[in-house]
């Protein structure tokens, strides 16, 4: 039927000026335009004839002797949404291997378990790069502080905000994919991302997933970090880190107040050992200032950080 | 734990902190563009009214864009998945994904080819397809803008130089 012959024609020759397009381009990375035909039934695709000189001078030219693949996984738009998606979040792996690793387990299909492994070792890898950077970088941080911080650069929400970010929900294969109005998807997303993190890690090995942490994950930033600090008793605690540290036993002293019989007094308190200042409090009692003073020496003393370090997983490269 | 802690954590796990202490963030957040920069548009549609003898005639701009504009844009654009498609009977629009799957329409019906360029840069660069109406250039007022920083500080109890004793 010329109907329909002439509607697969005009979707080929759309295919072949997309793959035109991108052997145009400078870029490596293949082209994101998908012209796709759509709607091309037999009842209108006569029109496709009436096409202006324009038109139908483009997508002469963009004739070329290569037939699609039959091996290629990958179809036409899909490669468009693929490609566009490596150039927006940089992950440089191949559309089959994308593919791939963005299918959920939930898709159901054959073959959808391969990104459960990929998964596997994602988790693991943006765990690793993230813990040498913190401890390296909060030196004297305790363990429990350690890994409430660990677990905000790489928790469910983190990991969560970041596969929104890059679209991951859009570009996914899950159980949504078939079924509308199905929950999870950003959950499902963010197990999609440590897919492609695993993915990145066993195909373009810990240099280049080592940059995409630092990158997406690391240069996040936790406003409070003394909030994952947890002390039951400051004024002991403290008292007993002075003296591990062989130094003076801590002395509060209060350095100045306002509305001491008022409805609202401030008290500031300064904790000393010998003449330096280690830490400084206010409250609405003196018992309150010295606590908060003691809370301020102890922050000073866990959070410290440390600017230029080398990770481990950096120097044995 | 006491008592009084164990209550005001149980008050917390409800949600009904706004009274009392508020329960602490343990989250981080994300600077977009600080290390590196993730656009915010993963898809363009560009619906077109295929110009057929006699009719089409709204979708010129849009025609003429698509034919000499569209693959020094595409290319410029890698991270934007551009689909064409035509659309007969109804007028030609611009149809905008964002990341968190937010999709913003703009009917480019009777535009020239420089306005429907316009339109396309102006999804592609923005968050959300939404124009942000920011103030800029205000003038220097003599008693000073409502947010602004004053010469004088606000009184606090630390630095002040006298203090109330009744």
């Amino acid at each position: 039927m010329p109907s329909t012959a002439t509607a697969r024609n005009a979707s080929i020759t759309f295919a072949r000026l997309a793959r035109a397009a991108a052997r145009s381009s400078c870029t490596a990375q293949p082209s994101a335009v998908a012209l796709t035909a759509a709607r091309l039934n037999p009842a209108t695709s006569h029109r496709a004839a009436h096409t202006t000189p324009a038109l139908r001078q483009a997508v002469a030219a963009a004739a070329s002797p290569l037939p699609p693949s039959p091996s290629a996984a990958v179809p036409p738009h899909e490669r468009a949404r693929l490609a566009a998606f490596t150039a927006r979040t940089g992950l440089n792996l191949d559309p089959e291997l994308l593919r791939i690793v963005l299918t959920h387990r939930s898709y159901g299909k054959p073959g959808a378990e391969q990104s459960a492994r990929f998964e596997f070792i994602g988790e693991r890898a943006l765990d690793l790069y993230v813990t040498e950077h913190i401890y390296l970088k909060y030196p004297e941080l305790p363990t429990g502080a350690l890994s409430s911080v660990v677990k905000a650069y790489v928790g469910d929400k983190a990991v969560q905000k970041v596969a929104v970010q890059f679209g991951v929900p859009q570009v996914m294969r899950w159980k949504g994919t078939h079924t509308p109005h199905t929950r999870g998807e950003i959950a499902i997303g963010a197990s999609v991302l440590r897919s492609l993190i695993g993915a990145l890690q066993t195909s373009l090995g810990p240099e280049a997933t080592r940059a995409f942490v630092r990158a997406h994950f690391l240069s996040r930033t936790i406003d409070d970090l003394s909030a994952h600090l947890k002390v039951s008793a400051p004024m002991a605690t403290l008292a007993l880190l002075m003296k591990n540290q062989d130094r003076i036993r801590p002395v509060s002293r209060l350095l100045q107040e306002t509305g001491r019989l008022s409805h609202a007094p401030v008290f500031l308190v300064g904790i000393y050992s010998g003449v330096e200042k280690i830490g400084e409090g206010a409250g609405s009692s003196k018992s309150h200032a010295e606590h908060s003073a003691a809370v301020d020496a102890l922050c000073k003393h866990y959070l410290r950080e440390v600017k230029d370090f080398s990770v481990p997983s950096e120097v044995a490269s | 734990m006491s008592t009084p802690r164990q209550l005001i954590k149980q008050l917390q796990q409800a949600g009904l902190q706004n009274r009392i202490l508020p329960a602490k963030d343990l989250t981080s957040r994300g600077h977009n563009g600080s290390a590196t920069f993730v656009p915010a548009i993963t898809k363009l549609n560009l619906r077109y009214s295929h110009p057929r003898i006699g009719a089409g005639g709204s979708s010129a701009g849009l025609v003429q864009f698509l034919t000499t504009r569209l693959p020094a844009i595409a290319a410029a654009r890698p991270y934007v998945e551009i689909c064409v498609q035509p659309r007969n009977g109804v007028p030609p629009t611009l149809t905008a994904t964002y990341a968190g799957g937010k999709k913003v329409a703009i009917d480019v019906g009777k535009m020239t080819c420089g306005e429907v360029e316009k339109k396309v840069n102006f999804l592609c660069d923005s968050m959300d397809g939404e124009e942000k109406h920011i103030q800029r250039g205000k003038p220097v007022k003599v008693g000073g803008h409502k947010g602004a920083a004053r010469v004088l500080p606000a009184w606090d109890p630390f630095t002040a130089p006298t203090t109330f004793k009744p």
